[in-house]
C-alpha cells in the first residue's frame, strides 16, 4: 500500500513525550487493518464473539486508543471516502490477493500449519462497510473524534495538519507527505517489542518522525518532484517503472528536472501522469469538517463490547476508567507555553 | 574552547540531580561566572533552571564562553561510582568529548551536538501574589502524604496558613502551615493552584535537602520553587504548570 518512499526521507526517533497534548489526525482504514492484521491467534484465527463476527479491530481500537490517550496524545480518526478512479486497479489488486490469501491460510490451518496460516492470515484482512459503521460507532462512544474525508483519508488528514488543526499524520503510509503534511507519525499503535512477519524475531518498533520540509531540503527538490519520485516507483494509481526504485528514481528526477523528460529519456510511459500529480496536489478534500471532542459514554460502550460482543466486563472496565483518567490529564493539565 | 574543573563528588551529583529529575539531555552554558542551563520536560508542563557559580567549583577554568550537550543519564552513571567526598575532575577541549577522572577512574564521553536537543525553552514571565518561605523537607512529607490517597495536590493559601490538600476517590488528606511552621509567608491575597504529583514527586526529592525552599504561588496559575545548592553558590528553580479543572470534571 502506498508508496516506497520512506527510505529517503529524513526521519527521526522519537518519544511519546514529545507529543504530549498533540492531535493526530490517524488515518483510520490504515489503522483498522493493522488491527485486523495483526490482532490474531498464532494460527490466524482473528479475535470472534460468539456469533462468529471479527472482533480484533475493535479490540485494537479500544485498547491502543486508550494507550495512546495515556501517553498523553489526543487522537482524531479520518476515514476514508470515495477512491479515486484510478485507484481502482489497485483495489482489485488488493482484493484478489486477499482472496487467495483466505484461501491459502484455511488450508494451512487444516494441516495445522500454524506459522504458514498466520503468514496469510495478516494478509487476507478485509474491512467491509459494517466494520467501519461499528467502528465509528465505538469512537463516539470513547468521546474520541473522527472525520470522514470525501476521498482519501491520507489527503483530509495532511489538510487537517496543514489547517493546524492537528499536528501530525498518523499512519504506516508515506502518501499523507506527498500530500503535503508537514509531519508524519509512524508506529503509533504498534510500538514495542513487535514479531518480525513470517520469522521468529522480534524487533523493538520506535515512534518515527517524518519531516516533509527537512526532507525536501536535504534531498534539494521540491515537493512537486518528489511525488513525480513516487510516481516512477509506483503509487496507488499508477504501476511504477520496471527496475526504477527510490534512489534511481530521485538519480533521474534530479538529472532531469521533472517526470516527463526522465520517462523519454528511458523511453518508458506511465498513463495519466498528470491526473495522478493532481490527485497528489490537489486532493478532494472537505473544508467543513469538525472535531469534536465529548465525554466517553460508559454505559454505551460496556454494552457495544460486553453485552454485544463479548468483551470480558473486568477488562472493559478497567479500560474505562483508564480512558477517564487519561482524558482528564490531558485536558486538565495545563503547559508553561499557555502562560 | 577548553573547559577544565575540579568540584566535591557530592555537590555535582546534587546539581545534576536537580535537573535529571525533569529532563534527559540538557544544554549546559559555560562562561567565566560558571555553569548554567535553562531546559523543560518534553511535555512543556515543567521547567528547570539551573546555576552554579565558578565558587561552588573548587578549580574552574573556561578560556572562552561555550555549550555542551549533555546526557544526564550517562553522566549519573559515571557518578554513581564515586563517594560523596571523592573529587571530580573535568575536562574538555572544542565541547565534542569530556573527560571525567573520578576515583581513579579516567572516563571519556562524547557529548551531544546542542542543535540536536531541544530549543531552550520560553520562560514565562509570572506576577504570583503569595510567597512563602520553608523547609524543603516539609514540602517532601506533603508530596507523600498526598501520594498515598491521590494524583494531584492543592497548593493554597488562607489569611497567612499555607495549605497542602490531597482528595483521591475515598480519602483524603490536609496539612495546615501557620506562620510558626514556616521560615516567613506574606500574600496580597488567598491563592489556590493543583499540581500532577508525578511531576512533584520528582521534583521534592531535590527540594527535601534545602533547608530553606521559596515557593510563589497564584490561583490556577504555575507555581514557582526556588532553592540552593551547593552552599549558596547554586541555585535551581523549578517551574510546574497547574491542572486546569473544567466543568465537566469532578474536582480533585
Amino acid at each position: 500500500m502506498g508508496t516506497e518512499i520512506g527510505d529517503l526521507l529524513e526521519k527521526q526517533e522519537i518519544e511519546f513525550e514529545g507529543l504530549h497534548g498533540k492531535k493526530i489526525a490517524i488515518d483510520a482504514y490504515n489503522t483498522l487493518y493493522q488491527f485486523l492484521s495483526i490482532i490474531r491467534q498464532p494460527n490466524g484465527t482473528p479475535l470472534k464473539d460468539s456469533k462468529g463476527r471479527t472482533t480484533s479491530h475493535f479490540s485494537g481500537l479500544f485498547y491502543r486508543t486508550i494507550n495512546l490517550f495515556e501517553k498523553g496524545l489526543e487522537p482524531i480518526f479520518v476515514f476514508d471516502g470515495k477512491p479515486p478512479e484510478l485507484k481502482n486497479k489497485t483495489l482489485k489488486e488488493r482484493k484478489n490477493t486477499r482472496k487467495t490469501a483466505k484461501k491459502e491460510w484455511k488450508e494451512a490451518k487444516q494441516k495445522g500449519k500454524d506459522k504458514e496460516a498466520y503468514k496469510k492470515a495478516i494478509r487476507s484482512s478485509k474491512l467491509n462497510k459494517e466494520m467501519v459503521e461499528n467502528s465509528k460507532q465505538l469512537l463516539d462512544y470513547m468521546g474520541v473524534p473522527y472525520v470522514q474525508a470525501p476521498s482519501e483519508g491520507e489527503a483530509q488528514a495532511a489538510h487537517m495538519v496543514k489547517e493546524e488543526d492537528s499536528y501530525a499524520v498518523g499512519s504506516q503510509d508515506f502518501d499523507s507527505l506527498l500530500f503535503g503534511s508537514p509531519y508524519l507519525i509512524k508506529n503509533l499503535t504498534i510500538t514495542g517489542k513487535r514479531k518480525l512477519p513470517g520469522k521468529d524475531r522480534y524487533v523493538e518498533v520506535n515512534l518515527e518522525r517524518f519531516n516533509l520540509e527537512k526532507s525536501l531540503n536535504k534531498l534539494e527538490i521540491t515537493k512537486e518532484q518528489l511525488i513525480e519520485i513516487a510516481i516512477l516507483i509506483g503509487t496507488d494509481y499508477n504501476e511504477g517503472i520496471k527496475g526504477i526504485g527510490p534512489k534511481t528514481a530521485l538519480k533521474k528526477i534530479k538529472e532531469h528536472q521533472n517526470i516527463d523528460t526522465v520517462l523519454a529519456e528511458i523511453d518508458e510511459s506511465i498513463d495519466n501522469v498528470k491526473e495522478i500529480k493532481q490527485i497528489f496536489l490537489n486532493p478532494k478534500i472537505s473544508e467543513e469538517y469538525e472535531i469534536e471532542w465529548n465525554e466517553p459514554k460508559n454505559s454505551e460502550m460496556k454494552k457495544f463490547l460486553c453485552d454485544e460482543r463479548d468483551f470480558s466486563e473486568n477488562r472493559v472496565n478497567k479500560g474505562i476508567k483508564r480512558l477517564e483518567k487519561s482524558i482528564s490529564d490531558i485536558r486538565n493539565q495545563a503547559t508553561l507555553d499557555s502562560f | 574552547m577548553s573547559f577544565e574543573a575540579k568540584i566535591n563528588a557530592g555537590s555535582f551529583k546534587d546539581s545534576i540531580e536537580s535537573i535529571s529529575r525533569l529532563v534527559d539531555e540538557i544544554k549546559l552554558n559555560i562562561n567565566q561566572e560558571g555553569i548554567s542551563s535553562v531546559s523543560a520536560d518534553p511535555a512543556n508542563v515543567a521547567m528547570v533552571m539551573f546555576k552554579l557559580k565558578k565558587e561552588g567549583f573548587e578549580e574552574f577554568h573556561v578560556d572562552e564562553e561555550m555549550t555542551i550537550g549533555f546526557d544526564l543519564n550517562r553522566l549519573e552513571d559515571i557518578l554513581s561510582v564515586a563517594s560523596m567526598g571523592d573529587e571530580i575532575e573535568m575536562q574538555s577541549e572544542e565541547g565534542n568529548q569530556l573527560s571525567i577522572k573520578v576515583s581513579g577512574f579516567d572516563y571519556k564521553i562524547s557529548l551531544l551536538d546542542p542543535s540536536t536537543i531541544q530549543q531552550e525553552p520560553k520562560v514565562p514571565d509570572l506576577d504570583l501574589p503569595a510567597r512563602i518561605v520553608l523547609e524543603g523537607n516539609k514540602i517532601r512529607k506533603a508530596v507523600r502524604a498526598s501520594e498515598k490517597v491521590s494524583d494531584y495536590l492543592v497548593f493554597s493559601t488562607k489569611d497567612d496558613k499555607f495549605i497542602i490538600t490531597a482528595e483521591g476517590d475515598n480519602d483524603s488528606v490536609k496539612m495546615e502551615l501557620d506562620e510558626s511552621q514556616l521560615i516567613n509567608i506574606e500574600t496580597s491575597e488567598d491563592v489556590r493552584s493543583i499540581f500532577s504529583l508525578d511531576y512533584l514527586a520528582d521534583m521534592s526529592k531535590s527540594i527535601k535537602k534545602a533547608s530553606e525552599t521559596k515557593i510563589r504561588l497564584g490561583t490556577d496559575y504555575p507555581v514557582k520553587i526556588n532553592f540552593n545548592i551547593v552552599d549558596e553558590n547554586g541555585e535551581v528553580e523549578y517551574l510546574l504548570a497547574p491542572r486546569i479543572e473544567s466543568e465537566s470534571t469532578t474536582s480533585p
